[in-house]
């Protein structure tokens, strides 16, 4: 038989311990990358001396690395250093329980600082010129206008793009089975290595993937219609069809 | 007080001011007049830093400031001293009209939140807006969102409240109520200084009215003088397009 329903619920048993690691994968790199991307993106948008031309010339390079490459060279760039440290001072348990998951984590959350920085960007981008000028015709300092009004209004906008920008980090995470961390991916693939079932893996990973993805981008419709609600007061009615 | 002296400002190649000197004294309401590219709102927008000049100096009241090397300092310094109403209103849209008030006070100027309310209501009421202080930009209507904006501007009690065109986003129903505040304002004797094209305005409230052209005060004076008896080519020319030939008095 070439599919066999069984395997898949056998899979997806196994597979669904492992939501917290493809969460951890995921959410932290997300939250880093508000925070960081965020402020490259305004160092960017104010043009702060030398960081804002080493972002120009990083970010857009950066941007067009995959997320695999990433996860790989910092495999080499964390690990092999930290075997030969380890060796040399024969740490060799603790080299036997460091988490791949770590690895893991890191190369994500650049990866993330890299697309929510230009996330970021886009938002503030379409926050209009007047805006700043009214700031600065009341006397605030441009630090002021951008924490009381620029980011506010940048909000409502970026949250979309954001919700879209986690789902591809949970769906990008599954690559870490690559340097052996243990997600849903590689969990779900850990039934199929006794029984060769492989497709049935394969589609009880999918199925998970699917579900959490779903939760992702109604929990950031919740949020979007939040925000636009309660700082913008745009009317029910309206709230997916105005921005602004 | 205010004063421009020797204003330079070029976009590139393109000449906007060519050394402008202009003083507008306290309480006056000065309007500025002139076709379009003439360099009007440029040099509005220069008074408050929204554009650096390239050269020139701005004496406001006790300080003075030179446009060549203006610290940020001084440039917020200058900028807390004047106010500024604009052509699309530039209404805060995250806040309600009762906070877009405030935030110059509490942000800007550390009022405390109980002192720059009291200050902001008072504001929105001579604006004649009491019933809507919770309301949010996008709720009002366009001469609704101007008022907010004077009232934003008069809340902070500026040396000098700049006017950049306040009525030409204004469909003709809603000029009407705009100036009329406006009126209110000048009456108040806060210095004013005005970019607009109502005629009708500058002949009865201002007390000074600068002609610009091509990036030059081509000739200022009274409203009488300027409207009736006019001395320079350009501004016959230009009066003559834009009022009414009146042959016979009343």
């Amino acid at each position: 038989m070439i599919f066999d329903f069984q395997y898949v619920v056998t899979s997806f048993t196994t597979a669904i311990h492992y939501i917290p690691a493809t969460l951890a994968l995921s959410l932290i790199p997300l939250f880093l990358g508000i925070i960081f991307g965020t402020m490259i993106a305004v160092c960017r948008r104010f043009r702060i001396k030398f960081v804002a031309p080493l972002a120009d010339i990083a970010i857009p390079v950066m941007k067009g690395i995959p997320l695999v490459l990433y996860l790989f060279i910092m495999n080499f760039l964390i690990f092999k250093p930290f075997d030969m440290l380890a060796q040399y001072y024969a740490w060799a348990d603790i080299i036997r329980y460091m988490d791949k998951l770590y690895i893991g984590i890191i190369a994500i959350s650049i990866y993330a600082i890299v697309i929510i920085s230009e996330t970021m960007r886009s938002a503030l981008m379409s926050v209009g010129k007047g805006q700043y000028e009214a700031c600065y015709s009341v006397g605030l300092t441009r630090w002021q206008a951008l924490w009381r009004v620029i980011l506010p209004q940048s909000l409502p906008v970026a949250i979309p793009v954001l919700g879209n920008n986690l789902i591809g980090l949970i769906k990008g995470s599954s690559v870490v089975y690559l340097i052996t961390v243990l997600d849903v991916m590689n969990g779900a693939l850990t039934t199929a290595q006794i029984n060769y079932r492989f497709l049935e893996a394969y589609i009880a990973a999918a199925f998970i993937y699917w579900g959490i993805c779903l939760l992702t981008e109604w929990l950031f419709t919740v949020w979007e219609n939040h925000t636009k609600k309660y700082q913008m007061r745009i009317d029910k009615h309206n709230l997916r069809k105005e921005v602004l | 007080m205010i004063e421009l002296r020797n204003v330079h400002k070029a976009f590139g190649q393109n000449e906007v001011l060519k050394g402008i000197n202009l003083k507008v004294n306290k309480g006056e309401v000065a309007v500025i007049l002139g076709p379009s590219g003439s360099g009007k709102t440029t040099l509005l927008r220069c008074i408050n830093f929204l554009e650096t000049a390239d050269d020139g100096e701005l004496i406001i009241g006790d300080s003075k400031v030179n446009f060549r090397n203006a610290a940020r300092k001084e440039i917020l310094a200058v900028r807390r001293r004047t106010a500024m109403v604009f052509q699309n209103y530039n209404l805060f849209n995250n806040m309600n009209a009762l906070e877009n008030v405030m935030e110059g006070l509490v942000t800007g100027r550390k009022f405390p939140i109980e002192k720059a309310r009291e200050i902001a209501s008072q504001a929105l009421d001579k604006v004649g807006l009491k019933d809507k202080y919770n309301a949010y930009p996008l709720q009002l209507s366009g001469g609704q969102q101007q008022r907010v904006g004077i009232a934003r501007a008069i809340a902070l009690n500026p040396d000098v409240i700049l006017f950049d065109e306040p009525t030409s986003a204004l469909d003709p129903e809603l000029v009407g109520e705009v100036l009329a505040v406006m009126q209110a304002v000048a009456k108040e004797g806060i210095t004013m200084i005005v970019v607009t094209h109502e005629m009708s305005f500058a002949m009865d409230i201002a007390q000074h009215i600068i002609f610009m052209d091509g990036g030059n005060i081509v000739e200022e004076g009274t409203p009488k003088e300027i409207f009736t008896n006019p001395k320079e080519n350009r501004t016959k020319q230009f009066l003559e397009r834009i009022l009414p030939r009146w042959n016979y008095t009343i």
